[in-house]
């Protein structure tokens, strides 16, 4: 299984009028072939961040350090015209919002032709074929058709599926989906996590999903990594980090989440006291020592690194554990 | 989220404590301040006319008939003689007059009219709404002319003319705000409380939109202070020996080739005097809003 | 009024219409098209659907902020369906509403401590001195430092201002607190802190609750009763353990199939039903049985399910199921089994 995206050292600030913010902190990670990586927290953890940094999707206020070797260069550091090719071509993004991602204005088939032509130089009978196998291959019911239509004709999953299949248009290598089935019903969702586990079988795409959801966690990926205001906080394969969560974060977000067919209705679910901290200023301590019940003097005078505590487990936290 | 000092916060009262946040953050936006600066010189000017202006507006001195500016004559004098600095001044108090409250009738027929539109809705609202249409077809001017027509030109017909013409816009604002503010849940929390509708559109509708009304009051204020001087120019408005910036420009006309400062002075003082209010009405917009964080 | 349950729902229709009022081009959307049930003192009834079940509108019609466009709503015995306002104005210090959206649910030009003030201020239960003591009370109810009633909400977080609309809700201490989604706009460790508030309050103050979600692990936690909804109407109604033991209608085993288990080992080994097509338009519902356009066992209910709307049919226990494959002998629409829900 060969290495797709190789992040080192990651980090991302803003100049905002409060202060430095500094949204990713010193974060790295590795993308194989067919892998789907979970980067999982909660609103401010900088997980999309990091991820829209790769491709130069953030605002120009952001200054991005580090090292993003793909496909034999850093993307960090590589020229705008390269970075148009990845972006789409290579490195795809899904987003949240199925609503807002697509033109109002243009129909669906005209969407995906424009990305092929665009990127492949497909002709315009060549593209709007392709198009029409793209939907099938999202498994939207009648591809003919629908491939005329608007997005406003297509209900939320289906144009989530229509997104997809922008991204998969020229056949990327790394798949990234910010929260794409949060906006949808349940049911829906599950026809797409079930779309996207195909995918990842038959074209031998890369995903990295980005979801604050763990149980969609729990359903597609196969190795997560934890983000807490901005660090990586934990990372394991998926069994061991639900089996065995060593951060108090992770334990924390484990025992928050009500499950269904749990017998014991008497138990509390678990809560993490205060709010994720402000991201402003440099760190001396463990960003998460104010809520943590594990912490002391330690914890609040030094930042934890990240130490291997099994195979592919690795932690930053000075106490580690179960509980 | 923005920072916020316990000290401070624990001292003083929700209401105080928004009035210091207004003011730090309007002191942060320099147009904003300049706008204010400006704006109110404008005003003061306008209120302490006889103070300030060194002669009457209409003293003849024909012994310097279109004279350049001196130590004597500031801005210089016009065709009659008469001091061009002090004219401005005089003038502006037409200016502001008929700009603020113009302005102010304006929104007091505006603002209920909307309001009762966009809330409610129902019947009512397409009767509002085609009523402020024919308002809209009849430009102002022609409700002027027809006003001087009727009960004879001056600067008060000219005020509540430049009102009904700026009125049908201000009613299209405040509906579009009670139309949108209606389905807030905090609204439909008042309502689920058992709140009057007095109560509703008091506490919860009308602050709400205060800031996007304020902003169009300033915006509105130069509007009617343009729309003065055009009808000023015209005669409709000021009659002398009173005067206005809009006569100004009427007298400059015939003189634009000798003379253009008889123009250029009035015109000025049109342009900054607007310029002002836009300025402090876009500072005040975004300071008011709770929301903003800096 | 003893033994009347605090709510009664019967026949609950709600239908909107869209489009232009004039010449044929509006339609109507059966938002809540006959839906029945009771809740009882203390007791916490979980309603759940997914997008154009009609859940909220079931809940904003409870409270009155809709009104019904026929069917009876009757809170303590008595009936509240064509109230007017000012008929409604004393009821409304006896039910209250929680909102989703944590953003829009608080007035941002009022100080937290006026918003929670408000209610006891309109029903006239306390002003000046009294009403500040009550508020602070509140606040500390809800979990919030005294100081925060000066703040005004954006100064707030999400769960935050949560609890200032729970402590809202609450200050009139009503019989019946409906809930919409409230903490579906949450971050996960936040609502688990939300979600054992409720459920605190709830056991302190005993008022009934009608909890509206789309989440039904939540529903698990919090409820005793629960009623699923598709399109307008309620397809299964038991006690939660029933229902989750033993769910009867196949939409409600797909749901409980589709919602995600944060277990990888179960997750991944349990039976799927993946409900193919989507939600069909509350504009236009299918004939007879709604569900039947998504349903896999809809050609064993064919013709019938074509034609006929299932009725409400208890099968014991308190557990009702519309659906024409499950009769009152206990009969399961045989999906899945139970065991592999996880």
């Amino acid at each position: 299984m060969s290495r797709v995206l190789e992040v080192e050292d990651l980090s991302v600030r803003f100049e905002t009028d409060d202060g430095t913010v500094q949204a990713v902190d010193a974060l790295s990670f590795t993308l194989d072939e067919h892998e789907v990586l979970a980067v999982v927290g909660e609103s401010g953890c900088g997980k999309s961040v990091s991820l829209m940094s790769l491709l130069r999707l953030l605002p120009p206020s952001a200054r991005v350090t580090g090292r993003a070797e793909f496909d034999g260069g850093d993307l960090l550091t590589a020229p705008a015209a390269r970075i148009r090719r990845v972006r789409g071509r290579e490195i795809a993004f899904v987003f949240q919002e199925p609503m807002t991602s697509l033109n109002p204005s243009f129909r669906v088939g005209g969407q995906i032709a424009e990305v092929l032509r665009r990127h492949l130089g497909l002709t315009r009978r060549q593209a709007e074929q392709r198009a029409v196998e793209l939907l099938d291959l999202v498994r939207i019911p009648a591809p003919d058709r629908r491939v005329n239509e608007y997005p406003h004709q297509l209900s939320g999953g289906m144009r989530q599926r229509v997104m997809i299949a922008m991204a998969l248009a020229c056949d990327p290598k790394v798949l990234v989906a910010d929260e794409p089935t949060t906006a949808l019903d349940v049911t829906i969702q599950a026809g797409i996590l079930d779309l996207m586990r195909d995918i990842r079988e038959r074209l031998g795409t890369s995903i990295v999903l980005i979801t604050h959801n763990l149980g969609v966690v729990a359903d597609i990926a196969d190795r997560v990594l934890v983000m807490y205001a901005g660090r990586k906080v934990e990372e394991a394969p998926v069994t061991e980090l639900f089996a065995r969560p060593q951060h108090p974060y992770t334990v924390g977000l484990m025992g928050a989440i009500p499950r269904p067919g749990a017998a014991d209705r008497q138990g509390r679910l678990r809560e993490i006291p205060g709010r994720v901290p402000s991201l402003v200023g440099p760190w001396e301590a463990c960003a998460f020592a104010e809520r943590c019940p594990r912490a002391d003097e330690k914890t609040r005078s030094e930042v934890p690194a990240l130490r291997e505590v099994d195979r592919g487990h690795v932690v930053a936290c000075f106490h580690p554990g179960p509980e | 989220m923005s920072a916020i000092d316990p000290a401070v916060s624990i001292e003083l009262t929700g209401r105080a404590r928004r009035r210091r946040l207004v003011r730090k953050r309007f002191l942060r936006r320099p147009f904003a301040v300049a706008g204010l600066v400006v704006a109110v010189t404008f005003v003061l000017v306008a209120i302490f006319a006889p103070i300030v202006a060194p002669y009457a507006a209409d003293a003849s001195d024909y012994s310097q008939i279109l004279a350049k500016p001196s130590a004597e004559h500031l801005l210089g004098t016009d065709e009659l003689g008469r001091d061009v600095f002090s004219r401005i001044v005089w003038g502006s108090r037409a200016s502001i007059l008929a700009g603020v409250f113009a302005t102010l009738l304006a929104m007091a027929i505006a603002v209920p009219i909307g309001l009762v539109a966009g809330y409610y809705r129902g019947w009512i609202d397409p009767v509002i709404a085609r009523l402020s249409d024919v308002m809209l077809a009849f430009p102002f001017l022609i409700v002027a002319v027809g006003l001087a027509a009727i009960l004879g030109p001056s600067l008060r017909n000219a005020t509540i003319a430049l009102a009904l013409g700026a009125a049908p816009a201000l009613i299209r604002i405040s509906r579009g705000e009670a139309l949108s503010l209606r389905e807030e849940d905090y609204v439909r929390a008042a309502i689920a409380n058992g709140a009057s509708d007095v109560r509703i559109l008091r506490r919860h509708v009308l602050p709400n939109m205060l800031s996007t009304l304020i902003v169009q009051a300033t915006v509105t204020i130069p509007a009617a202070i343009i729309g003065e001087a055009v009808l000023s120019f015209l005669g409709l408005g000021v009659q002398s020996p009173d005067t206005s910036w809009g006569v100004m420009l009427s007298d400059a006309k015939d003189y634009l080739g000798e003379a253009p400062r008889l123009a250029f002075f009035p015109g000025m003082a049109i342009f900054l005097c607007s310029l002002s209010f836009n300025l402090l009405g876009d500072g005040l917009r975004d300071v008011l809003d709770p929301r903003t964080t800096r | 009024m003893n033994g009347a349950p605090t709510l009664e729902v019967e026949n609950l229709v709600k239908h909107f219409r869209v489009g232009s009022q004039l010449v044929g081009s509006g339609g109507v959307v059966h938002a809540v098209d006959g839906v029945s049930f009771s809740i009882g003192e203390g007791e916490m009834l979980g309603l759940v659907g997914e997008s154009g079940s009609g859940k909220s509108t079931v809940g904003n019609c409870v409270v009155r902020l809709l009104e019904p466009t026929s069917g009876t709503v009757r809170l303590k015995g008595r009936d509240i369906t064509h109230l007017s306002r000012r008929e409604l104005r004393p009821l409304r210090r006896d039910m209250h509403i929680v909102f989703q959206d944590p953003y829009s649910s608080l007035n941002p030009r009022m100080t937290c401590g006026d918003v929670v003030g408000e209610p006891l201020r309109i029903q006239g239960l306390a002003k000046g001195r009294e009403l500040e003591s009550n508020v602070l009370e509140l606040f500390d109810r809800v979990g919030l430092r005294p100081e925060l009633r000066h703040r005004y909400p954006h100064e707030l977080s999400g769960g935050q201002r949560q609890r200032v609309g729970l402590a809202r809700a609450l200050s009139v201490s009503p019989s019946l607190l409906v809930a919409d989604e409230p903490v579906s706009a949450l971050d996960v460790s936040v609502q688990a802190a939300i979600l054992n508030l409720m459920r605190d309050l709830q056991a302190r103050m005993g008022f009934s609750c009608l909890f509206i979600t789309h989440d039904l692990a939540t529903v698990e936690y919090l409820c005793d009763r629960v009623a699923v909804m598709y399109l307008g109407q309620i397809v299964e109604l038991a006690a939660t353990a029933e229902l989750f033991a033993s769910p009867k209608h196949p939409y409600t085993q797909a749901l409980l199939s589709a919602a995600v288990v944060p277990d990888p080992q179960v997750q991944r080994t349990r039976t799927r039903i993946v409900l193919e097509g989507d939600i069909p338009s509350p504009l236009a519902p299918p004939s007879g049985c709604r569900f039947r356009t998504r349903c896999p066992l809809e050609r064993e209910s064919a013709p019938l399910s074509h034609e006929q709307e299932p009725p409400l049919v208890d099968v014991g226990r308190g557990h009702f199921v519309a659906c024409h494959l499950v009769g009152s002998g206990n009969d399961d629409a045989q999906l899945l089994d139970a065991a592999e829900l996880g």
